[in-house]
């Protein structure tokens, strides 16, 4: 379980983030929305631990998360960053491997069994045939998927996705979300930021609204995703049309015209 | 296209060493052949060294050839063993000792030891540590000042230690003492081989052997570390530990290499590509191979020093010569691979 209570944060004298209290429950998959600069970013990385907040606690299965060592938190909260090129190029295999290092003593290599299990891994995930191939060389949709590989591998019971579907078409964006929604049924925690809110709409059980660092709406998707309250978050009218949310244009010539 | 795995190609990299130091002891002034060799090897064997001690080639195999080969490849081996420490630990292609201005910081500290200790080399280490850290130290605060994860910051802010130091180094130069003092500031800096003896080799072994078990180490989460500092963290790694254990493992090496052979430059930034473009980027294989490509090449370049012309040209000369065009020709054909 991971909380937050009374979550400040600044950079120097701006203040990102006020009073966030947060809290999700194994099983449970969570979408953070908000415009641009509302904060998602800054919560994020609050509650992984790379950031320290000014005030307020977050605590992970009970434990004050300021007091444990970036491996104990490695082992509970796995980070799925956006899909990018490595400046030094590995093989998949290799990417995937270095999930277990949570678990493993300083100076220790990954043993036999780790490399089965990645290979397993890679197997479930269906892009096994990929283990030799360069990280660099494959292409974005699979880049993501073997960065998930590697969250899987890391054990841990939260798994933190920042606007993973940023570099992704269409059907590797729903692939990702669907073996997210897949792993949530597995118990664990997903926790992704968004842009688009037709698809934590579609993939979340639970959506929280952050406006210039506060949370303005936050429940059940259903109850949260009204309307009214995304017009709030991004300060645009919105209409809801058949669960798609659209932008209200007033210029109807830049809709597509049913013939 | 027949496909060598990373391992053997280290064999490979190896044995070829093995054949250019065999090379190098029979190449020189003094005319030594296999006869020769064949010849000590069976005195040694029969009547121990005391049968080998009148052979004039024993003499020039062992104090001179030997003790110089040996010293060449260590110190090859630490510059390319630190400048692939370094490349992974600021996760930038394009930083070596030479960039992030440790040689010349190292480089400053060998010209006061000269100036100031009596000569004696164990001050001219020390004093080359402490000024090679100081320099790496500063080069890596000023790129935080000026804006942190840019690579292109930490160059910018190695060449400026690079130019204070070398400023100072001109300084020493000019205050030193031009009988005395100022040929020896001046050789050593410029560098080369042709005064190490085995106090030199005995010296850089144990740092160089200690540096290379140390970052080897680490060598599993010195992979995850170059993904960056934020995702490694997020994968458990303890990031400041490892990057001061390896900085500091990294600089004493290169503090090592300039006290023995002054300011090689280049090999520290040429070698890890090349090593890296044949094996990989995985430091269990890439470490080795960098470590043994460095040894062979600044063995290459040594020879070449000592034979191309009758007196012999300081090191850096050749390998700058070399060095410089190669790497030129590397950023021309090697665009995508993250340089920016």
């Amino acid at each position: 379980m991971l909380k937050s209570k009374n979550l400040n944060f600044s950079y120097r004298d701006q203040k990102v983030l006020r009073n966030i209290n947060f809290e999700a429950e194994k099983g449970e998959f969570v979408s953070i929305l908000g415009a641009n600069g509302s904060g998602k970013t800054t919560f994020f990385q609050c509650m992984q631990g790379l950031l320290t907040p000014d005030a307020g606690k977050i605590l992970l299965d009970g434990e004050n998360i300021k007091k444990m060592t970036k491996k104990e938190i490695a082992r509970k909260i796995a980070v799925v960053p956006q899909e990018s090129k490595n400046i030094f190029d590995y093989q998949v295999l290799d990417m995937v491997l270095m999930g277990i290092n949570p678990w493993l003593s300083f100076t220790e290599q990954p043993g036999v069994d780790s490399y089965q299990k990645a290979e397993e891994i890679l197997a479930e995930l269906e892009i096994l045939e990929l283990k030799n191939k360069s990280f660099n060389k494959i292409s974005g949709g699979e880049r993501q998927l073997v960065l998930i590989a590697r969250a899987i591998m890391q054990k841990s019971s939260i798994l933190f996705l920042d606007e993973p579907n940023s570099h992704l078409d269409f059907k590797n964006t729903h692939l990702i979300l669907k073996i997210m929604r897949e792993l949530s049924l597995k118990n664990k925690i997903i926790i992704t930021a968004l842009h688009d809110p037709n698809l934590a709409y579609q993939y979340s059980d639970r959506v929280i609204i952050l406006k210039a660092g506060k949370i303005i709406a936050a429940g059940p998707v259903k109850e949260v995703m009204t309307a009214d309250n995304l017009s709030r978050a991004y300060e645009i009218e919105i209409n809801k049309e058949s669960s798609i949310f659209s932008l209200a244009f007033q210029n109807s010539r830049l809709l597509k015209q049913e013939a | 296209m027949i496909r060598i795995a990373a391992a053997e190609k280290i064999i490979i990299i190896g044995l070829l060493l093995m054949a250019l130091i065999l090379i190098s002891i029979l190449i020189g002034n003094y005319d030594l052949g296999l006869a020769d060799l064949s010849l000590i090897l069976s005195e040694l064997l029969s009547g121990g060294l005391e049968a080998v001690g009148d052979n004039p080639a024993w003499s020039v195999l062992y104090y001179i050839r030997l003790p110089r080969i040996f010293t060449v490849v260590l110190v090859g081996s630490a510059l390319s063993i630190s400048g692939a420490a370094y490349q992974n630990i600021f996760r930038n292609p394009l930083v070596s000792p030479d960039i992030l201005g440790v040689s010349a910081g190292a480089g400053l500290g060998v010209a006061l030891g000269l100036l100031y200790s009596s000569g004696s080399i164990i001050y001219v280490y020390l004093i080359a540590f402490i000024t090679g850290t100081a320099a790496v130290a500063i080069t890596y605060w000023l790129s935080q000042l000026a804006g942190g994860k840019n690579t292109m910051f930490m160059v910018l802010a190695g060449i400026v230690v690079s130019s204070l130091a070398n400023a100072l180094i001109s300084l020493l130069k000019y205050l030193a003492d031009p009988m005395q003092n100022l040929p020896g500031i001046v050789f050593y800096l410029m560098g080369g081989f042709a005064r190490s003896g085995w106090q030199e080799f005995y010296l850089l072994l144990p740092v160089v052997l200690i540096s290379l078990t140390v970052i080897l180490f680490l060598r599993w989460q010195l992979n995850i570390f170059s993904l960056g500092e934020k995702e490694a963290a997020a994968l458990g790694v303890d990031t400041e530990k490892i990057k001061l254990i390896v900085i500091v493992f990294s600089t004493v090496m290169v503090a090592a290499a300039t006290a023995a052979a002054g300011q090689v430059s280049w090999i520290g930034l040429v070698i890890p590509h090349i090593a890296r473009f044949i094996v990989g980027s995985k430091y269990k294989y890439y470490l080795p191979a960098s470590a043994l490509l460095g040894g062979f090449s600044l063995l290459l370049m040594d020879n070449l020093a000592r034979t191309v012309s009758g007196a012999e040209i300081p090191i850096s000369i050749i390998t700058a010569l070399i060095g410089a065009p190669f790497f030129a020709y590397l950023l021309i054909t090697k665009k995508e691979s993250g340089w920016s």
